[in-house]
């Protein structure tokens, strides 16, 4: 069997395969392919002039890493940090380079798979989070999930805002 | 050909010492042919008649020519042109003696030419201060010296070419030296160890891991009392401080090779717009991360060349002003707090202020009911579709516009800034960082959040009396011995938002305890309030990376040995933008409000 084709086969499974969390009282999940470690919340260094949502960066073995609050980029109410409050680091792809990003969740569940069949497309009303955001809706035993879209919130454009609020400010100043 | 006489003295003078061959009538030769030719090229200033072999009359052989000259020719004819008048004269002894001026000329040109092994006869070919004629006769000598076998008679081309004085004997010295050099730089090349990039960036990595770890460790060891145990740290951490410097210098390379570069742009460029210019380089052994080095020799030529094409005027013009004919460029680099300072000076027209800001206008750059500073309208130039040049000649003006120049060096973390006096000149002052990757840090706190300042820069720390503090509660300086310092408080510099900056807050400001860390950099000063000073720290530098990259004011970030992360500031960056909206804050003061002043410099 040709390498490519083991990768292939690995994909298929990886890609089903979604982490579940809490968020501001909401069940959340994201595909695990993205992740690349879960971290204790622990002491973040606040970024001056940049927006609410990014929550602060930290030092993972020597990388800073820029850690974005996903409850305040969606809207939501935040949650004190407790001693459940995590840290999932991911991989994400912008642009073509490989970025290093955290997002602070409540309450990391467990790793269950759904199948690229049971995702529903989401709704156009009644969500708490903009619908953009959201990859689709799963149906579990205890009622719905929300299946975000990584690539989405951690797109380009999404991410350009700290570059661009920065700017705006040097122009107008 | 007319020549002032006045300008030239008698060492520009051709000195032809021609003893005609004793066959020369016989062959069909007029010599009053020959003065012809050479009284075409040039001014016969002076002929002394030397006659030779004069024998008795009555043995004078009427065909034969006993006739020789010491001719003075003045002439801006190269010697290879000269001499060719005299190739068809077989058996004639000829010496063609340059004017003493080419030969400081000659000795540039040979100084310029490219570091490539070559023989001494090539070298003279190449600055054309010997002719292919002397050289192969003086070639023939040696052959003929060596197949005759007499050691005593083996000269080196060298000593025979000064021994017919066919070359003087500084330029032949200059040759020699050159190919010492030469030589040299090969001998030396033989020590070098060439290394990809990558495997260095990697070690500066290491180096950088190292450093942070170190800074851990000594936090650690700190608390413990253990003699020996600080006496090993302390001994690791001077290793270390080594180490970091050796490993950061291996990437360091001097600026001269790039600055050496533009001697032959000036030449080329300067001829084909008739134009006198010398370039003067200064500080050529500046020493620069190698990748800045690279990225910087675009933006530089594409300066100088503006610099000759619209800043120096044309020899005549310079002469009705006052000014010497020759117009200077001057390139300098020096090293400045942890920044290298790189200048292009030349005296020429300038820029005139009015012009620039009516294009500005012209443009659309410029609002009507703007006021801009000096400063400001003159850095208009930077801006993008800003081109004062009414004609586009191909030396400069081909699109490029300075907007690209300095867009290229704020990729490099740096700013360039010009400053110019219409009719004396202009400067154009770029500011790079070395790229140094691990820098010695000023640690302070900032509403409990660790910034570092590079030391460099730090000029001296305050702290304020309960007057000063006052002061910056009505505006943003504070008169410190009996100077004016500009005052950022970076704690609500750095906000995002200043909707919690009320009434009370001001309150509580006055009552917080401040101190002022003074920034000094290419002679501006400005206190930055902070709230703690914490000490001396060595900073490994990393990039702010693709999410924080459009933030300006920091240079990077970098890890505590607490392991917590911190902000290295961008001194120049913070300090152009705060001296950039000064104007702001002088609006803000008539308002006598901080929130207002916090407003405008924020958003």
């Amino acid at each position: 069997m040709s390498l490519e084709h083991i990768n292939d086969e690995l994909e298929v499974t990886e890609q089903d395969q979604h982490l579940t969390f809490d968020l501001s009282d909401e069940e959340l999940a994201i595909q695990v392919m993205n992740i690349r470690e879960i971290i204790r919340y622990g002491k973040l260094t606040k970024m001056p002039m940049v927006p609410d949502f990014i929550e602060g960066v930290i030092n993972l073995r020597g990388n800073v890493v820029p850690v974005i609050n996903l409850a305040a980029k969606f809207g939501l109410s935040r949650q004190e940090a407790d001693k459940r409050t995590c840290i999932i680091i991911m991989e994400v792809e912008i642009e073509e380079n490989t970025v290093v990003m955290g997002i602070v969740v409540d309450k990391v569940h467990q790793v269950i798979e759904i199948p690229e069949d049971n995702i529903e497309p989401s709704p156009t009303l009644g969500a708490t989070i903009q619908t953009n955001f959201i990859k689709g809706m799963a149906r579990t035993e205890d009622g719905f999930i929300i299946i975000l879209d990584i690539s989405q919130i951690f797109s380009a454009e999404e991410v350009a805002i700290v570059s661009d609020m920065n700017r705006d400010s040097e122009v107008e100043s | 050909m007319e020549i002032d006489d006045k300008e030239h003295t008698a060492t520009e003078h051709y000195h032809i010492s021609l003893r005609l061959g004793i066959d020369t009538f016989r062959q069909g030769f007029d010599p009053a042919t020959l003065f012809r030719q050479i009284a075409d090229l040039g001014k016969i200033k002076e002929t002394i008649f030397i006659p030779q072999n004069l024998l008795l009359m009555d043995e004078l052989d009427p065909e034969s020519c006993y006739l020789g000259w010491e001719i003075t020719l003045l002439s801006h004819e190269k010697k290879e042109v000269i001499s060719e008048i005299f190739q068809f004269l077989d058996a004639c002894q000829l010496t063609i003696l340059p004017p003493q001026s080419h030969f400081s000329e000659y000795q540039n040109l040979i100084e310029q030419l490219p570091d490539e092994e070559m023989a001494l006869g090539q070298i003279l070919l190449q600055t054309s201060s010997l002719t292919h004629n002397e050289l192969q006769m003086v070639l023939n000598q040696q052959q003929d010296n060596t197949d005759v076998g007499d050691s005593a008679a083996k000269h080196l081309t060298g000593e025979l070419l000064v021994e017919n004085q066919m070359v003087q004997k500084e330029v032949v010295e200059e040759a020699l030296n050159k190919q010492n050099k030469v030589r040299e730089k090969k001998q030396n090349a033989l020590n070098f160890v060439k290394v990809d990039s990558a495997k260095l960036d990697k070690l500066i990595n290491l180096v950088g891991e190292l450093v942070i770890n170190g800074a851990k460790l000594n936090q650690i060891t700190g608390h413990i009392a253990d003699d020996e145990l600080a006496e090993t740290t302390e001994g690791m951490t001077m290793a270390l401080e080594d180490l970091r410097e050796n490993a950061l210098g291996l990437r360091m390379v001097p600026i001269g090779t790039t600055f050496n570069r533009f001697h032959r742009v000036i030449r080329d460029t300067s001829k084909d717009l008739e134009k006198e210019i010398k370039l003067e380089i200064y500080g050529a052994e500046t020493e620069l991360d190698k990748t800045v080095i690279e990225k910087i020799g675009d933006p530089l030529m594409h300066l100088i060349r503006n610099s000759i094409d619209h800043g120096i005027e044309m020899p005549d013009e310079r002469q009705r002003l006052g000014k010497p004919r020759e117009g200077r460029v001057t390139l300098q680099a020096r090293h400045e707090a942890g920044y290298i300072t790189i200048q292009i000076i030349d005296d020429g027209k300038g820029l005139d202020a009015d012009v620039l800001l009516a294009k500005g206008l012209e443009k659309g750059i410029v609002k009507e009911n703007e006021k801009l500073s000096r400063q400001e309208i003159l850095n208009l130039i930077f801006s993008a579709g800003f081109s004062t040049a009414q004609e586009i000649s191909n030396i400069s003006g081909r699109g490029v516009g300075m907007d690209v120049v300095r867009r290229n060096i704020e990729v490099l973390r740096g700013n360039v800034t010009i400053d110019s006096e219409l009719g004396q000149g202009t400067t154009i002052t770029i500011q790079l960082p070395l790229t140094l990757a691990i820098i010695d840090g000023f640690h302070v706190s900032i509403d409990s959040e660790s910034y570092i300042f590079p030391l460099d820069m730090v000029h001296e720390c305050l702290t304020l009396t309960a007057e000063q503090i006052e002061e910056t509660s009505v505006h943003n300086y504070i008169t410190l011995r009996e100077e004016v310092l500009p005052i950022v408080h970076l704690k609500e510099y750095f906000a995002a938002d200043n909707t919690h900056f009320n009434e009370a807050y001001m309150n509580h400001r006055i009552r917080e305890r401040h101190n002022i860390v003074v920034i000094e950099f290419s002679n501006k000063k400005i206190g930055l309030i902070v709230n703690e000073l914490l000490g001396e720290v060595q900073a490994v530098i990393k990039p702010l990376g693709r999410v924080f990259k459009g933030l300006s004011g920091f240079a990077g970030f970098t890890i505590l040995g607490s392991g917590l992360v911190a902000l290295v500031l961008d001194i120049p960056g913070l300090i152009q933008q705060v001296i950039g909206s000064e104007h702001d804050y002088f609006e803000s003061l008539t308002q006598k409000s901080i929130c207002s002043g916090v407003n405008q410099v924020v958003h």
